[in-house]
């Protein structure tokens, strides 16, 4: 009676354990320390060296990108001619120490440089080396020199002797003596030098001021008359004391306290207070930059004119408000100013200084290590500003420079590259998922349902990948960025996802579809039928897994394959449009071969970014395959 | 073996029919006037003559008849090799597009071969000695060379040996007269840096295909049986264990000529290589869409073939295989 008890018990055990699931099963399974898959693969990836290499390259170049584009915004286009297509430089401000050392007699900037003399009679010249500005002559060194200025790509001193040295961007001749004037300057020696953009401007002893450089060699460009001499009415000569040139104005500050103005009928020149003109005020200095113009007469006071749209002026809106740019301190009381191509500097008598105008390259952001009250002087042009305080110390601010180069617009290339970078990754990734998406869809439908639903579906994958890529990619963008009615640019960046995504998924496809095809033929999957499970519950918890790993590792993998094409496309021309840029068609500019030759940053950096992002990408997708395939721990 | 090329053969044409329609109806979708340009611009100032004209070439380009017949019309010619008339060359497209054709398979067959020449022997290496010194340096190489746009090699290269060294011309084509002696040596002057491109581009993919397939040839049990039976290392390799590997690298080596050709493009864009990719740039950019619906065509039947190619040797290298 006990053993027949006993062998019922086990048998309904044996029932019980066929059909019921029971807990305490469940708990041996659970003192096994079982890891889920997600640990495992986690684990296994990150025991991978290069796989957190490919990781830690993946984030930055998302911060990069993504990151930094919050930061910096985009300004498509600004355009900034001086500034075209300077080389990677971040050391503008870099003034040499032994310059502070030796004193500071005075400094002058160029667009990408700056130009230094002590008090000892040394020249320096620091920043970015555009033109050779920075090889100075030896002659140069030798001399004791006395006056130096800068154009914008040029340089000039005078020495003690009163040689004239020049050199740097000699294009229109400004980094050299005119023909033109040389005897005259033979006879009647130049006194001073100044640099007015891409000319050159000298003052003579008689007090004659004469221009050449850019656009003073045309006929009927508005410089040309060199020359300039002044005489009151009784035939005396009135000499020039200083003068100043931008693009479109010579300036010129006579000794009787007048302005002169000279150029083409801009804002500078039509608007310039009668006062300044007739002598009923004594001008004693005066400023210049790219549509302004500065005067401070006698007692200090400011006198402001030109163009209204740089906010360098203070003007009325239409509503009849005034409203106010420069500084009500700056006003007045005034000891030197100075401009630079889009900002001006104030130096108050009481050592304090002002600034105004465009912060478009930082050119407004004053140190904050600045003491107001104790400065002694300002030197101040292009973008870059130096100030010496009555100690001694210099201290520089404005624009530092640019860390990657800037385009031929002028334009900071490393905005381009985050945006360029933005753009690509995006449409890369969104490529990518479309190609997934479609290619998981397909070969899962082919590979559960068989049939004649298999059968026309690989058919159609069968003609879509016959499909060779790059033309099909180029003539399908090609139509859809002409023949669509809506042209915006976000539309044509859309228009390349799809296509891309849209030619890329068929090898997914068969892949998935060959996968579970032979994953359904499995004992796992047999065992799983033969224990009653769901026709769903294997598909999904049984097959799914393992196809799962497959999609990943694709989606990875193909995502460097997507950024690459995305870059090729737009390379040809037939990716991303312009001004949008991408890092493919920044790179277009390589087949310039001027830009190939010269400006090598421009194709060499965003290559390089394509590279890292796309080499980054591979390691993730390469770790990943080895952590996902449980069988494989050697490859 | 006859009858299932015969068979495979057949099963194209219907691939090829869907293809061609989708491709015509592209070509119909495409923005722009043709006839504007069969009529060179400004040449006809008399706005009634030139209707005339205009509508004399809408007839004669049958452009009054339904598409289903332009269809119709245009794929007899296509199969009578009457390929239409280029707007942009003002010639026979066949004109337009033999010589280029010409080119591309040149540059692309040299580097097909080179590439495999050079990647066969050194993914097996890698397989073999498996984490040695060589086999991480050639990962390294494959890794890189993935992650690197083709036409960023060509530029590199162009940059070193073109500008700073000067050894090879940058980029275009021979202008010496052809059939001389000094325009094969040239021509191959001209050859060199776009095969050392494409290459370089296909290298990358195939050593890491091939030592792949050597790997997981080499972790068969067949192989442990020859091992133990005392083979010598180098026939179990090259007799065991390569004959496996192909299999997988075949399928590779078609998949890498359709990807060749097509991407060659690029290839011979940065190099003014006159070839089929810079045709189909250039009619693209001109509006001239029956040259870029030949050479579309032409791609599309390459890579079918291609296809069918590997079928065939797929056949031939593995037993397995049964073509019945």
């Amino acid at each position: 009676m006990k053993t027949l008890k006993k062998i019922w018990k086990s048998i309904c055990e044996m029932f019980k354990r066929l059909f019921v699931p029971e807990k305490n099963i469940r708990s041996i399974l659970e003192e096994e320390a079982l890891q889920s898959p997600g640990k495992v693969i986690a684990k296994k990836f990150f025991r991978n060296r290069l796989g957190i290499v490919g990781l830690i390259g993946f984030i930055a170049m998302l911060i990069f990108t993504f990151g930094l584009s919050i930061f910096v915004p985009l300004d498509l286009y600004r355009s900034s001619a001086q500034h075209a297509n300077l080389p990677p430089n971040y050391s503008y401000l870099n003034y040499p120490k032994e310059l502070e050392k030796e004193g500071v007699k005075d400094i002058d900037s160029g667009v990408a440089f700056s130009i230094g003399l002590s008090d000892e009679g040394n020249v320096f010249v620091w920043g970015s080396n555009i033109y050779d500005v920075k090889k100075i002559p030896d002659e140069v060194k030798a001399a004791n020199i006395v006056q130096i200025s800068a154009g914008t790509k040029h340089v000039m001193c005078i020495d003690d002797q009163g040689v004239v040295y020049l050199w740097g961007y000699n294009h229109m001749e400004q980094a050299q003596i005119d023909d033109r004037y040389a005897d005259a300057l033979l006879a009647d020696p130049i006194v001073s030098l100044q640099g007015g953009y891409d000319r050159t401007i000298a003052i003579t002893e008689s007090g004659a001021v004469y221009v050449w450089g850019v656009g003073t060699n045309i006929v009927g460009q508005p410089m040309r008359r060199s020359p300039y001499t002044y005489e009151d009415e009784f035939g005396n000569p009135i000499k020039a004391v200083k003068a100043l040139a931008n693009n479109n104005n010579l300036v010129i500050l006579l000794e009787d306290g007048t302005v002169q103005i000279v150029g083409t009928s801009s804002d500078v020149k039509k608007n310039i207070p009668t006062e300044l003109t007739d002598g009923t005020t004594f001008v004693s200095n005066i400023a210049l930059s790219a549509e302004n113009c500065f005067a401070v007469d006698s007692d200090g006071n400011l006198y402001a004119w030109g163009s209204s749209g740089k906010d360098m002026i203070d003007l009325e809106n239409n509503a009849g408000e005034l409203i106010q740019y420069i500084p009500t301190e700056a006003k007045t009381n005034i000891k030197d100013i100075q401009a630079g191509y889009e900002h001006v500097v104030v130096l108050t008598n009481d050592g304090c200084v002002y600034t105004w105008g465009s912060d478009s390259l930082g050119q407004l952001n004053l140190p904050d290590d600045l003491e107001q009250g104790s400065i002694e002087s300002i030197y101040v042009n292009a973008y870059q500003n130096y100030l010496t305080t009555e100690d001694g110390t210099v201290l520089a601010w404005g624009l530092k420079g640019f860390l990657l180069g800037t385009d031929e617009s002028g334009r900071d290339f490393v905005v381009q590259l985050i945006h360029g970078g933005k753009i690509t990754m995006t449409v890369g990734a969104v490529a990518v998922i479309i190609s997934v998406v479609i290619g998981t869809v397909i070969g899962m439908v082919s590979g559960f349902f068989g049939g004649w639903i298999d059968n026309i579906l690989m058919r159609f994958t069968e003609i879509v990948a016959s499909f060779p890529f790059l033309p099909f990619a180029i003539t399908l963008s090609y139509l859809l960025l002409n023949a669509t009615v809506d042209t915006s640019e976000t539309t044509r960046i859309v228009m390349i996802m799809i296509v891309l995504g849209v030619l890329s998924w068929t090898g997914l496809a068969r892949l998935i579809r060959g996968q579970i095809l032979s994953e359904r033929e499995r004992d796992y999957v047999l065992a799983a039928r033969a224990l009653g499970i769901k026709k769903k519950h294997i598909i999904w918890k049984h097959i799914f897994p393992a196809v799962n790993s497959l999609v990943l590792v694709n989606l990875t993998l193909g995502y460097a394959g997507s950024l690459l094409t995305e870059a090729g496309l737009s390379f040809l021309g037939f990716g991303v449009q312009k001004p949008n840029p991408s890092w493919g068609n920044i790179l277009t500019v390589a087949q310039d071969r001027e830009v190939f030759d010269t400006y090598w940053w421009r194709w060499v950096l965003p290559g390089l970014c394509i590279i890292i992002a796309a080499l980054s990408i591979n390691l993730i997708g390469d770790a990943l395959r080895d952590a996902m395939d449980p069988k494989n721990n050697e490859r | 073996m006859l009858k299932f090329m015969g068979r495979r053969l057949l099963s194209l044409v219907p691939v090829v029919l869907i293809i061609s329609i989708m491709l015509f109806v592209i070509m119909k979708l495409m923005p722009g006037d043709p006839i504007k340009y069969m009529i060179p611009p400004g040449a006809i100032k008399d706005p009634q003559i030139y209707q005339t004209l205009y509508n004399s070439w809408y007839i004669r380009l049958g452009y009054d008849k339904p598409l289903y017949i332009q269809y119709f019309i245009w794929m007899g010619n296509m199969i009578t090799g009457n390929f239409g008339y280029s707007t942009y060359w003002q010639q026979d497209v066949k004109g337009v597009i033999s010589q280029p054709l010409v080119n591309s398979i040149l540059i692309n067959v040299f580097s097909i071969v080179i590439a495999f020449l050079i990647s066969i022997p050194v993914g097996i290496k890698s397989a073999v000695k498996k984490d040695s010194f060589t086999d991480r340096g050639w990962q390294v190489f494959s890794l890189i060379g993935m992650s690197m746009p083709t036409f960023f090699i060509g530029l590199t290269l162009i940059y070193i040996f073109s500008l700073r060294l000067g050894w090879f011309p940058s980029g275009g084509m021979p202008y010496e007269d052809p059939g001389t002696a000094a325009y094969y040596v040239s021509y191959l002057r001209y050859l060199f840096l776009p095969v050392v491109t494409l290459t370089l581009g296909a290298l990358a993919g195939t050593i890491r295909y091939v030592r792949g397939s050597v790997l997981e040839a080499l972790s068969k049990d067949y192989i442990r049986t020859a091992r133990s039976k005392g083979l010598s290392k180098k026939v179990v390799i090259y007799t065991h264990a390569f004959r496996n590997a192909l299999i997988p690298v075949v399928t590779i080596m078609s998949y890498s000529i359709i990807g060749l050709f097509s991407g060659s493009a690029i290839t011979e864009q940065i190099f003014v290589w006159n070839g089929i990719g810079t045709v189909l740039i250039k009619a693209l950019n001109n509006k001239d869409y029956n040259v870029v619906l030949i050479l579309d065509m032409f791609y599309a039947v390459l890579s079918l073939l291609a296809n069918i190619i590997m079928d065939i040797s797929y056949a031939l290298v593995d037993p397995r295989v049964k073509l019945e």
